[in-house]
């Protein structure tokens, strides 16, 4: 039996795989980390926090301003992205990519992972 | 006579059993499925080699190496753990360890049967006293209840003359109370080991089902052992009271997002010592950022509310965050802050004008703070509810 741990690493595995990423993870709405690739040496619990803080402050925004909903939240910065969807109504996916990625292909490579995880988180 | 005790090395459970547990004592650990009862098993393990035990450590589910190489600081206590090899001789290889079982375990009761024979001699070969076993698992043989009371009797003999505490870890595969009670017969302590899977997160809690009681610990494993564990404290309070001066007195590795010098996202910070491990939330504490504050309270456990002590005037936006975040029946402990300060009002005179614990404090200097925050502890683990 696949735990739901398991089944999120596997996502992450997969969005992975399409290379130039750093890492992604998978946090809850209110801050808390659920599952996380990204490299050791990054806090990833307040990454965790702070991802949810952009996307609360992205869809707030949006919401303040009429224009519809929230696509995705990038930070972009000189050494790489950080991309934030919603994923369902409890979390958030993100991911760290180098700044050479293929930004469509990540976008929709996200989209899809993103619903997987609203699938198994439930 | 009994027999004298000694620390589990897990928080807060020690001081619930007023000591720990007495030595020749054996414990059930039921585990459910969300929860890795061998890295319990090796806490528990590493956190008694430290304080001077021997180890046996018998294994019939994993092969020996994996456990050696989750015992921290493996390489220090080589000499002092026997490892029972419970799952070469099925798997067709050669054990490289000290104590092997012999038999296939699929043949249960003639394994059972040698498992007993090689435990009695590794704890008769582990002559100095103060041994801790682990018997990772009884998963197999659940089907055999009879001969496992038979072997948990037949050992007890030995288990109280070498002073050793053994520890049965057993996964919970959906047992009834009736079953869990019929185990409970032949243990001297039964801990359950529970996991609620809330929204993609595994909140832990050791349960102490043998004694009887409600008594529960929320816990997680961490690289430094078990520790009781929250995983979500806010930190909320007026403008300027000193919130994120807190967390940074608090924590490890704090996290602020702020400008020209006030909070405007969040805080963030981890706190880990004495068994005890938190994840802290602070927000910002104007109006503007009101929403912030709504977004960070969900699913918190307990609240530190900083106040200045100098400002009465601000503690009616005091009441009205506690209102909007919706903190009714969540444990809040104040912390009066800025108590060195001239005019400031004691936690006392805090605590009757804004109705729950007061704690001083001086943030800055790290006063008070680990007071508050054990506090607060004390505080989440009275609510048998907690999540």
């Amino acid at each position: 039996m696949a735990t739901k741990e398991e089944d999120l690493k596997k996502i992450l595995d997969d969005f992975e795989s399409i290379g130039n990423v750093i890492g992604s993870a998978v946090v809850r709405r209110d801050g808390l980390m659920i599952i996380s690739s990204l490299p050791k040496e990054v806090n990833s619990k307040a990454v965790a926090a702070m991802a949810a803080a952009i996307v609360g402050t992205g869809e707030t925004a949006s919401r303040e301003l009429s224009i519809g909903e929230l696509s995705q939240v990038v930070v972009e910065s000189v050494s790489g992205k950080l991309i934030s969807v919603g994923a369902g109504a409890d979390a958030i996916f993100t991911a760290l990519i180098k700044p050479k990625a293929n930004m469509g292909l990540v976008l929709m490579n996200m989209e899809r992972s993103s619903k997987k995880i609203s699938v198994v988180i439930g | 006579m009994s027999l004298m005790k000694v620390p589990t090395t897990i928080p807060k459970l020690d001081e619930f059993f007023k000591g720990g547990i007495e030595l020749g004592s054996r414990v059930l650990i039921i585990s459910d499925m969300l929860i890795d009862k061998a890295m319990f098993g090796i806490s528990i393990m590493a956190g008694r080699l430290k304080e001077g035990d021997n180890g046996i450590y018998f294994i019939n589910n994993k092969i020996p190496d994996y456990i050696k190489q989750n015992i921290t600081g493996w390489e220090g206590f080589k000499d002092k753990v026997s490892f029972i090899d419970g799952i070469s001789y099925s798997l067709g290889q050669k054990s490289k360890e000290e104590f092997q079982i012999s038999e296939k375990t699929i043949n249960v009761k003639p394994y059972i049967k040698a498992s007993q024979e090689v435990f009695e001699k590794a704890l008769r070969r582990r002559k100095a006293y103060g041994t801790t076993a682990i018997f990772d698992s009884l998963d197999f043989w659940i089907g055999h209840w009879s001969d496992v009371e038979r072997f948990v009797r037949e050992t007890q003999g030995i288990i109280k003359d070498t002073r050793t505490i053994s520890y049965y870890l057993l996964v919970n595969i959906g047992f009834k109370p009736s079953n869990i009670q019929a185990f409970a017969k032949c243990f001297d302590y039964v801990l359950w080991l529970k996991a609620f899977d809330r929204k993609g997160m595994v909140l832990k809690q050791i349960y102490v089902h043998k004694p009887k009681t409600r008594f529960a610990i929320p816990f997680e494993i961490t690289e430094s052992g078990i520790s009781m564990y929250i995983p979500k404290i806010l930190v909320t309070g007026p403008f300027h009271a000193g919130k994120s001066s807190t967390i940074r007195a608090l924590s490890q590795r704090p996290v602020s997002i702020d400008r020209m010098g006030t909070t405007i996202s969040l805080d963030h910070g981890w706190v880990e010592r004495g068994g005890m491990a938190v994840d802290l939330f602070g927000t910002p504490g104007q109006e503007r950022f009101d929403w912030i504050l709504n977004m960070l309270s969900k699913s918190m456990l307990g609240i530190l509310l900083v106040v200045d002590s100098t400002k009465p005037e601000t503690f009616k936006r005091a009441k009205q965050m506690l209102a909007k975040i919706k903190a009714k029946g969540i444990p809040v402990v104040i912390l009066a802050n800025k108590q060195d300060l001239k005019g400031a009002l004691s936690p006392k005179n805090i605590e009757k004008r804004l109705g729950f614990p007061s704690v001083g404090t001086v943030a800055p200097k790290k006063k008070g703070m680990d007071e508050a925050l054990e506090r607060l502890f004390d505080e989440v683990l009275k609510r048998q509810k907690w999540y």
